[in-house]
Formats: C-alpha cells, sequence, structure tokens
C-alpha cells in the first residue's frame, strides 16, 4: 500500500514539477502575453489593446498569482484557453493528440519490425553482412528527420507520384510521416538489438537449445529473439518521447495536424497555456507508456536486471 | 571543365514570358469552353493560419485571402483603380467633403438569411471601430470616420471629421467586409470561427493547423463587375489547407494533391514553368512594394549620407537576378505597380565607390580589425531584424549584409519569429527593416509616412512609421492628396510625396509585394480581385 | 569477439582519417576550403557540381564546399558543447544519485524522471525561444535535452562501481565516499564516457539540424550544417546539391563518430 502511495505522489510531483518548469520557461520567452493575444501575423496592437487586454486577462497580476491561478485551474481539470486561438486548449488537445499518437504508436511499430528484421537478417554468420546491417543502422540514426522527409518526398511523391507530400486522410498519408520517423528510431533500436542478439547467440541457453537439435531458425526466433528484444522494450518509454520531439519536425515538414505542431506554433507565438496544456499532456502519456514497459518487462523477465544500454542516452 | 550555362536560366526565360504574356489577371481561357459544374478545389497556402477568419478582427493577409471567397464589400475597385459598385449602388459626396451618402442593393440576402439594408451597414462599421473589435488594418483606415446614420431603409450617410479621397478604396477592401448583423451579435470568438457574410462561398468546418472547407453559397446574387457568369459558383467545395513548408506545399500541388498553391516560390514559379500540366499567375499587390526602410530616429541613419551609401552598397539587381532568378522586378517607387498615382522617383543603383566616399564624407573613416568602418571609436553598425512574414528570401539579407560589408558596414542580421519581430518593429528597435504595406490606395503614405503615424505617445503600440519621419513638408503634402478630389492634383501631390522618400534615402523599394499562385492548368476560370489582387474562385471551375 | 588487442581495421582507419579532417576544417577551414564561403557572386548563382565548384554554387553564387568546410566548425561547436553540457550535468546528478544517500538517490531520480517527461526537443525550444539561437544556446539546449539520458546511464554505473569490490574494499578502509568516486569509481567511468562522448557528439550535430530546420539555428553569415541543409531543401527540385552534399556531411560525420565510439566501446569490454 506504502509502495503504491510512494508512486502516485511521485507521479503528481513529476506532473507538478513539468507543469511550473514549462510554465515558468514558457513566460520566459521574450515578448509579453498581451501581444499573443493580440498577436498573430501582420496583427497591429494599439497601446489601448494591449491595456485591455493586460486587465482582461489579469497579465498586470504578480507573476506568483497568475500561477497560482494556473495551478488552480489544473486541479480542477481547466488548461484555460489557447491565446492565439481562443479556444480552450482541452478542444486543440483533443483534435490533435490522436493524430501525433498514431502517428507515434505506428512509427514504433514500424521501427520494431525492421530493427528486428535487419537485427535478424544480418547477424548470421557473414562477416559483410554484419557489417553492412551495422552500417544501415548507425546510418539510419544518423540522418535528420526532416532530411529524410524531403528525400521521401521528392522520390516518392514528386517523381514517382506513389504517395501523398501532406497529411492526407487514410493510409496512405500516413507513409511518408511514419518512414521519416520510424527509420533513425529503427537504426537505434537495431542497434541495442543487435548487441544483445550476438550475446544471447554465445550465451548458454541457446547453447543447449542447440544441443537439444532444435532448428537454428527456431533458436534464433524464439530463444535469441526474445532475449535481445528486453533491453528494446525497456527503450520504449524513451522511445516514444524521442518519437514526440521528432513528431515536431515531421508534422511541420508534412503539414499534418499534430501535438508536435501545436507545441511549436505554441512556442513561437508565445502561447503559455498551450505550451503548458500539451507538455502536461505529453509527460502524463509518457508516464503510462513507462508503467507498461516496466509491465512488460516484469512480465518477460522475472529478474528485470539492470542492464546497462550505453546507446540509451546517445539520442532523445 | 568550363562551367556549363545553368538549365535554370533557361527556364527562367521561359518563365518571364509566360508572366509577360499571363499579366492580364487570369480567366483568359474561361471563355473558350463551357464551364463544368461541380468538384472540390484544393488550395494550399503558405501564408500563416488565421488566428481569426473574420478580417474584421485584426486585419491581415491572410485573414484577406480567406475572407475574399465568403464576404463582400460596398464597393469593388477594378484594374484601373476606379470605383465601381458592388454591394452598393450609387453613391455621393456631400461639397465639403465631410459627408458621403451611399445608396445599397436592395436585393441582397447574407448566407444566413439575415437581408442587407442600411442598417446592417452602420452595423458593421461602428464595430470595426469600436475597439472591443480588436481590429487594426480597418480601423486606421476609417480614423477619419465619425459616424454612420441609416438615413433610409437601404441608404447610408457616413459623417467624416476630414475629408477622405481614400474612402471608397478603403471600403472596397476586404478588411471592411459587409458581416451578417444576426451573426455579429455572436461572441467575438464565435463569429471569428465562422463569419457570415455575402460572398459566393460559406464556411463549413475550420480544422485548426489543418484547413477551411467552405461550402458553395446556393442564394448568391452580387457576382461583382467583371464576373464571367451569374448566379452561384461552380465549384461545391474549397478545401483551403495550411501547409507552411514551401517545398512540401509545391510538391503537393506537382503530384496533383492540391490544385493551387500561393506564395509560389521563385524557385518553383521557375520550376513549374517546366511543367506542362502547370501554370502560374503572378500579379503586383497594391500599396508599398517589399521595402527596406531605414529607422531615422537614431544614428548612424539620422545621417542622410550614410543611409544612401547604406542603399548603394546594396546590390539589389544582383540579388534579384540571383536569389529570385530573375522572375521579379526592381521596384522603382514607394508604391508598388498596381497602385494608382505611382511615380518611378527611385534612382537605385550598385555603386561601393560611391558608398565608400558618402561614408568618408559622413566622417566615417576609420576602419577596425575587420574592415568595418568606425567614427569616435563606434562601429558603423546596421541592425535588421526580418521575420517569414516579410517575403524577402533569406539569400536576399546574406546579400545585402555581404555587399555592404566591403563598403565597411557590420550589418547585424536578426531572423526572428514573426511575433518577436513584431515587438522590435513597435519599439523602432532596429536601424533597417524589411516591411510592406498592403493598401488599394496612395494614402497608404499618410499612414506609413506621416508624423502622426509615429504614434510617440503610444509606447508599445502599434505604427507603421518605420522610418520615423515628422516633415512638416510631407505631411502637409499628403494631408491635400488625402482630402483632394481633384485626380490630377491627387497624381501631382503623391509624385511629389514619392520624390521626398526618395530623396531623402529613407526607403529602398525592392519588388512588389506580389499573390504568386500556382496552379493545374485543368483550373479553369482563376482570377485576382484587383482590389488587394486576392485570389477569388467564384468562376472557377475544373476541367477534368 | 576474440582478439583482445585488435589491430586497427580499416573502417577505423577512415574513420580516423575523418575526424582528422573534421579537425581541421574546424580549426583551420582556410586550408581546406578553395573559396571565400562569404564572397557574393550573383552571376554565378546555381552552378552545378563541377571541377572549379565541387559543391556546386547557391543562390548567392557563393561555393558551396568551401562553406560546408567552415560551417563544420559552428556545426560540430554545437555538437561538442551539447556533449560537454549533457554529460557534465549527467556526472553531476548521476554520481549525485548513485553515491548520495536514499533521498538524494530519490531526489535526483525525480529531477530525471521530469526531465525525461518533457520531450527533448521541446525544452531545446524553450530554451532557444528564451536566449535567440546561436552556437552557444544551440549547443546548451541539445545538452540539456540528452542529460537525463546520460545521467540515468551514469547513476547505474556509479552503483555498480560503488557495489564492486574495489570500492567496497575502499569504504571498508575507512576512505569517504567522495575519495573513492575520485580514486576509484570516475577513473573507472571515463573509457565509458569517452565512448558515450563520441556518440553523443554525432548525435547532436543531427538534433541540432532539426532546430535550424524549425527556424531556430545560428544566424548568417555564420554557416552550419543544418542551417545549409535547410536553406538548401527549398531548392530540392532545382539544385539537389544544395542539400545533398551538407546532408551526406551529416550523415558521414554523425554515422563515423558513433562508428569510432562503438569501436572503443567494443574495446572497452574486450580489455
Amino acid at each position: 500500500m506504502g509502495r503504491v502511495l510512494a508512486r502516485v505522489l511521485g507521479v503528481v510531483f513529476v506532473l507538478w514539477a513539468v507543469v511550473t518548469l514549462t510554465w515558468f520557461g514558457a513566460y520566459a520567452i521574450p515578448g509579453e502575453p498581451a501581444e499573443a493575444v493580440l498577436g498573430g501575423s501582420g496583427s497591429k496592437a494599439t497601446a489601448e489593446q494591449l491595456a485591455q487586454i493586460r486587465a482582461e486577462y489579469g497579465f498586470d497580476r504578480p507573476l506568483l498569482t497568475q500561477y497560482a491561478d494556473m495551478l488552480g485551474g489544473l486541479l480542477h481539470g481547466d488548461l484555460g484557453a489557447s491565446y492565439a486561438l481562443k479556444t480552450p486548449v482541452t478542444e486543440i488537445i483533443g483534435q490533435t493528440l490522436a493524430g501525433t499518437l498514431v502517428l507515434a504508436a505506428l512509427s514504433l511499430a514500424v521501427a520494431w519490425a525492421v530493427a528486428v528484421l535487419v537485427a535478424l537478417g544480418s547477424t548470421r554468420d557473414s562477416r559483410l553482412g554484419t557489417a553492412l546491417g551495422s552500417l544501415l543502422e548507425v546510418t539510419a540514426v544518423a540522418v535528420p528527420h526532416f532530411w529524410l522527409g524531403s528525400v521521401l518526398i521528392l522520390v516518392f511523391s514528386v517523381g514517382l507520384g506513389w504517395l501523398p507530400p501532406i497529411s492526407a486522410p487514410g493510409a496512405a498519408g500516413l507513409v511518408l510521416p511514419v518512414l521519416s520517423l520510424a527509420l533513425p528510431l529503427a537504426g537505434f533500436l537495431g542497434q541495442v538489438m543487435r548487441e544483445s542478439f550476438l550475446a544471447a547467440l554465445d550465451a548458454p541457453f541457446t547453447l543447449s537449445a542447440r544441443a537439444r537439435g532444435e532448428t537454428e531458425t527456431r533458436v534464433r526466433l524464439v530463444h535469441a529473439l526474445r532475449h535481445a528484444a528486453l533491453p528494446a522494450i525497456s527503450l520504449s518509454g524513451w522511445a516514444f518521447g524521442s518519437l514526440v520531439s521528432g513528431a515536431v519536425v515531421v508534422e511541420t515538414l508534412f503539414s499534418r495536424p499534430g501535438l508536435g505542431r501545436t507545441l511549436l506554433s505554441g512556442v513561437l507565438d508565445g502561447d503559455i497555456p498551450v505550451i503548458v496544456g500539451v507538455v502536461l499532456v505529453i509527460a502524463v502519456v509518457y508516464i503510462l507508456v513507462t508503467f507498461a514497459t516496466e509491465a512488460a518487462d516484469r512480465i518477460a523477465d522475472p529478474r528485470l536486471k539492470a542492464a546497462s544500454r550505453p546507446s540509451e542516452a546517445a539520442a532523445w | 571543365m568550363r562551367r556549363t550555362l545553368p538549365s535554370l536560366s533557361v527556364a527562367l526565360l521561359s518563365t518571364v514570358l509566360l508572366a509577360a504574356c499571363g499579366g492580364g489577371g487570369g480567366g483568359e481561357d474561361a471563355a473558350s469552353q463551357t464551364p463544368k459544374q461541380g468538384g472540390t478545389l484544393v488550395y494550399a497556402t503558405g501564408d500563416d493560419e488565421p488566428t481569426c477568419l473574420d478580417p474584421q478582427s485584426r486585419g491581415n493577409v491572410p485573414q484577406a485571402l480567406l475572407g475574399s471567397q465568403y464576404l463582400e464589400s460596398l464597393f469593388y475597385q477594378d484594374e484601373k483603380g476606379e470605383i465601381l459598385p458592388w454591394l452598393a449602388t450609387a453613391w455621393k459626396v456631400a461639397d465639403d467633403g465631410l459627408s458621403w451618402t451611399v445608396d445599397l442593393r436592395e436585393d441582397v440576402r447574407f448566407s444566413d438569411g439575415t437581408p442587407f439594408d442600411a442598417a446592417a451597414v452602420k452595423v458593421n462599421i461602428e464595430r470595426v471601430l469600436d475597439p472591443a473589435t480588436q481590429s487594426t488594418t480597418g480601423r486606421l483606415a476609417l480614423s477619419k470616420v465619425a459616424k454612420v446614420e441609416a438615413t433610409g431603409e437601404f441608404t447610408v450617410r457616413i459623417d467624416l471629421r476630414q475629408p477622405d479621397g481614400a474612402l471608397l478604396e478603403s471600403l472596397s477592401q476586404v478588411w471592411l467586409p459587409m458581416e451578417s448583423p444576426t451573426a455579429l451579435k455572436r461572441s467575438l470568438e464565435e463569429n471569428c470561427a465562422a463569419p457570415v457574410g455575402t460572398g459566393p462561398f460559406k464556411i463549413e468546418s475550420w480544422t485548426k493547423q489543418d484547413n477551411v472547407t467552405l461550402v458553395r453559397n446556393e442564394s448568391y446574387s452580387t457576382p461583382p463587375p467583371g464576373a464571367s457568369h451569374s448566379g452561384p459558383a461552380y465549384l461545391d467545395k474549397i478545401v483551403w489547407r495550411f501547409v507552411q513548408d514551401g517545398t512540401s506545399r509545391f510538391a503537393a500541388l506537382q503530384s496533383g494533391q492540391v490544385n493551387v498553391v500561393d506564395v509560389l516560390e521563385p524557385q518553383n514559379a521557375v520550376a513549374a514553368a517546366n511543367v506542362p500540366t502547370l501554370k502560374t499567375l503572378i500579379q503586383a499587390r497594391p500599396g508599398e512594394p517589399v521595402e527596406i526602410k531605414l529607422n531615422i530616429g537614431r544614428a548612424p541613419f539620422d545621417d542622410a549620407k550614410v543611409r544612401e551609401a547604406f542603399f548603394s552598397s546594396i546590390d539589389v539587381a544582383g540579388a534579384l537576378s540571383s536569389v529570385y532568378l530573375g522572375t521579379v522586378e526592381q521596384a522603382k517607387s514607394p508604391l508598388s505597380s498596381a497602385t494608382r498615382y505611382r511615380a518611378d522617383t527611385v534612382k537605385h543603383a550598385y555603386d561601393p565607390d560611391a558608398a565608400a566616399k558618402l561614408l568618408d564624407e559622413a566622417g566615417w573613416t576609420a576602419k577596425d580589425a575587420n574592415g568595418f568602418r568606425t567614427k569616435d571609436g563606434k562601429t558603423l553598425t546596421v541592425t535588421l531584424p526580418y521575420a517569414n512574414a516579410i517575403p524577402l528570401e533569406p539569400g536576399f539579407y546574406e546579400q545585402v549584409q555581404a555587399t555592404a560589408k566591403k563598403v565597411g558596414f557590420d550589418v547585424k542580421l536578426e531572423p526572428l519569429e514573426t511575433a518577436k519581430w513584431w515587438v522590435k518593429n513597435y519599439n523602432w528597435d532596429y536601424d533597417a527593416i524589411p516591411i510592406y504595406y498592403t493598401k488599394n490606395s496612395a494614402d497608404v503614405l499618410r499612414i506609413t509616412s506621416t508624423a502622426a503615424a509615429n504614434a510617440e505617445d503610444t509606447p508599445g503600440g502599434y505604427h507603421a512609421n518605420n522610418v520615423r519621419l515628422k516633415s512638416a513638408e510631407l505631411d502637409a503634402i499628403l494631408e491635400k492628396a488625402g482630402e483632394s478630389s481633384d485626380d490630377a492634383e491627387r497624381a501631382d501631390l503623391y509624385r511629389q510625396a514619392q520624390q521626398f522618400l526618395s530623396d531623402g534615402h529613407y526607403v529602398l523599394p525592392i519588388y512588389d509585394q506580389q499573390t504568386r499562385l500556382g496552379y493545374q492548368s485543368k483550373v479553369r476560370g482563376l482570377r485576382l480581385l484587383p482590389s488587394l489582387s486576392m485570389p477569388y474562385f467564384y468562376d472557377t471551375w475544373i476541367d477534368d | 569477439m576474440v582478439t583482445r588487442l585488435r589491430a586497427i581495421g580499416p573502417a577505423e582507419a577512415i574513420g580516423a582519417v575523418l575526424v582528422v579532417l573534421l579537425l581541421v576544417a574546424m580549426v583551420a577551414p582556410g586550408v581546406l576550403a578553395p573559396y571565400d564561403p562569404y564572397e557574393i557572386t550573383p552571376s554565378d548563382a546555381f552552378q552545378g557540381p563541377s571541377w572549379t565548384h565541387w559543391f556546386g554554387t547557391d543562390e548567392s553564387g557563393r561555393d558551396a564546399f568551401s562553406r560546408v568546410i567552415h560551417g563544420t566548425r559552428s556545426s560540430l561547436l554545437i555538437g561538442l558543447l551539447a556533449m560537454a553540457v549533457g554529460l557534465g550535468l549527467a556526472v553531476l546528478l548521476g554520481t549525485l544519485a548513485g553515491l548520495g544517500n536514499r533521498a538524494l538517490d530519490f531526489a535526483v531520480g525525480r529531477v530525471l524522471e521530469v526531465l525525461f517527461a518533457v520531450p527533448g526537443l521541446l525544452l531545446a525550444l524553450l530554451f532557444v525561444a528564451v536566449l535567440g539561437g546561436g552556437v552557444v544556446p544551440s549547443g546548451i539546449a541539445v545538452g540539456l535535452a540528452t542529460a537525463p539520458g546520460y545521467a540515468r546511464l551514469i547513476r547505474t554505473q556509479v552503483i555498480s562501481a560503488r557495489t564492486s569490490g574495489y570500492a567496497e574494499a575502499a569504504t571498508v578502509l575507512g576512505r569517504s565516499r567522495w575519495t573513492s568516486l575520485r580514486r576509484h569509481i570516475l577513473p573507472n567511468m571515463a573509457s565509458r564516457l569517452f565512448v558515450l562522448a563520441t556518440l553523443g557528439v554525432g548525435q547532436a550535430v543531427v538534433w541540432a539540424c532539426s532546430l535550424s530546420f524549425l527556424g531556430l539555428g545560428v544566424t548568417p553569415p555564420n554557416t552550419e550544417w543544418g542551417a545549409m541543409l535547410a536553406a538548401g531543401r527549398g531548392y530540392i527540385a532545382n539544385a539537389w546539391w544544395l542539400t545533398v552534399f551538407p546532408g551526406v556531411f551529416i550523415v558521414v560525420t554523425a554515422a563515423t563518430l558513433t562508428l569510432l565510439g562503438r569501436s572503443f566501446q567494443n574495446r572497452a569490454r574486450e580489455t
């Protein structure tokens, strides 16, 4: 019981800290909020309009009062209204959350599939195959999302005319954005899996499986892969965060409505309620994903050993 | 290996020719075939997504682009700048120039069924003047209006504080549209989401960050002068998408995902010329061209010689031929070529030697270790903040920086987001600033260049006088021009004003701000409303 | 995985040469660049790759190869700074958590969780939005964003080092935790940190590109690979060389650093 309570308190603390950090960070963006309210491109606010907005929104009150107000609102589930769009933040998030979650989930799935295929296919005994697989992974990790996306658009939209370059309803519109997000992540997951896959192939349990006369394919697919997937599974929480970062870029490039793009325009417009609201939602989803991967870990590997994962730190 | 002539130059030549042929404002192909009813047109805009779909609130180009499809004005301004009837049928100005009587059409209903009448006009104009509406462009344009009276069911009288020769021009802008009084009773936010007008389309839905969907107004009855048919529009729907990224936008046009794009980048205008299924429609917007304006309120540009030296150190022609691939012409006037009373008063030439001489004369003779000129221990620094909202390519600024450096200017470029750029703008926190102002009248100079436009008393507030000019001489000229209704006199006064701005080296016009459309050749009957050169899809149909 | 003292392989040799060239480009770009990267020649705009201009010329007639070479400094500085900030912060947090008492470990753990829960790019965006673009803010921004990942890793390392035989022996001998940190744990981690650093620089360069794409990178006339890539992307249909060459440069650099890092990692593990 105590553990559960500690856990809940931990989550509450993290959310509070995320909100506080983001709110003060957003407040520090140059330019005053009243301008964000009247702002937008080519808009011109007069001093009297600014004064009116300051009074209306309470921007002339002490900073801490405004902060307390915002927290109070959050406790009642009120994320406030966007300065620029004047619509409730909950509504904006409602419209964009699904798009980003679908994009991130599909990208994660595709990244997983590609990583498994490359790792499986290139860890045969052939040194050339291994080197090639490794090179592919390292290259994929080193490609910026927006550049990969641009090249994909040039080839598959402009050149071949197969897929739409900007967001479109249905599966066709998802292919290029998902690939742009998934391939760099696949390279990364592949690296992690390859290491543990190779280790697993030399491990005693695979040797004994071989000794029992199981086929090499079965050894690879069942025993080694299961082992190799463990560290990559526990990375999925982290991978989700990285995909959200990538989504900012990919959603902008492919003009997809989504949390990432909402966040970017929020930062560019100094739209504090939007920034805080979106970050809060992302943090909640991140925590949920982390719980899920922890649970998956515990089921798959009761020992739950803290495997050191050097590459985890190398990317976001 | 010798450098080969890039294929770009060839492409470029054909674009220029194409532009020369297509200069008539579009619609050139509509007559030959029978228009087809129906279909959905997808338009991808590179301008910002408006935060409010009602141009009465605020008032910027993104709102004007979209608003032209569902909102209409009292007057129509044709290609020659003449005022023609639209929702108004007749008008008369009093002898003292202080009141206008306007007769209205009697058979018009807004798309929500509310009748259009004198009371509606009164509600609309008063709403724009009400600070609560947060109108900027519209309110500035109506700054001389004292009050509006409905003198009959379909007659209004507009009383002015001062004569205003530009009143009808102002009232033909989409920033001063006529909206349904019933709809205006809603809150500002609700009206922003779905303003109701008399236009050929009406708003069906707005998915933020993605699109605004417009559907045909079946009861449409007010085609503007020059329209090629009557009754409802041909298209069933317009999906107006927001695609900020220029490369993706053009890729979407090339792959057929969208039918029309705007803010067509120069290199893509060239590329479009090589694709048989694509066409371009590029036309100047009225008002001030894209210009670099110098802040004379502080050193170093308080000195006319330094201003002249700075302009002489900029190779505008070279930049337009390279960065713009020669697709735009250098502007020669403080007014765009689409503005009535424009006079070619600017004689600009890239002349580093002359610039150096001028700087010597101005006392900037010493040089520091980096080759920048100094005077009394101060470096000759020019801060130049810019934003995406001003359509000059980054490459242009980089060229300014590089060529000015050769003369000894240390140009500090500050790429900023739009909002931050406006803050710098408000506070005159710059030495040079790129800017344009869209307005269908030479009266734009009164808004941007008179002492009254300085707004000294409203620090932090909006002003359009980026030069910080305070000249009694110029004020007198513009005041007189604004009050005059004599054509020849206005032409002469506005020529004097432009001469004044050019001779003082306050502004350097670069090129006319433009509406730049790329579209599939199956899109027929595309035209621009001449008042602000906004695209207009009433006559448009798709030839599948 | 057998030979302990493996000779330098061809891949490592090529990697080493590339790193040396990058360092030269960073310190003395003039040695490698044939032209002035800022020299405007409008009449030479958009020349394709040739013997005169290996990577072609850009919209202002500037030599793209010279610009890539001169951009090395900013790009790598961002990468190095990001790595230094990220790793520095991580060592601080990680050792605090790993060495301190339970309360401290718990506290640092929560701080890390908070940082993890905020997407890295957002942290960077906010940072750049507040401080403005440029090499230093971009570097710090990317560094801040990568710190939690490193920190979690270092904490694990510190704990495993602390509970390992030699550190426990030192504690038994009456040495303080901080002495054992200085004498035993940090030296033991040094090779690990070096590996992380090599991997991190490459990734930081890639992420800094994203900031440039979003319009929050270095300001002209300074050049940086990400900025060149983002600017060249606009001409992808007309002048492919403006985006392909800087792109290849970024990918090759990041991949080389990663490969070298991994090869060090393998050595560290084998010895």
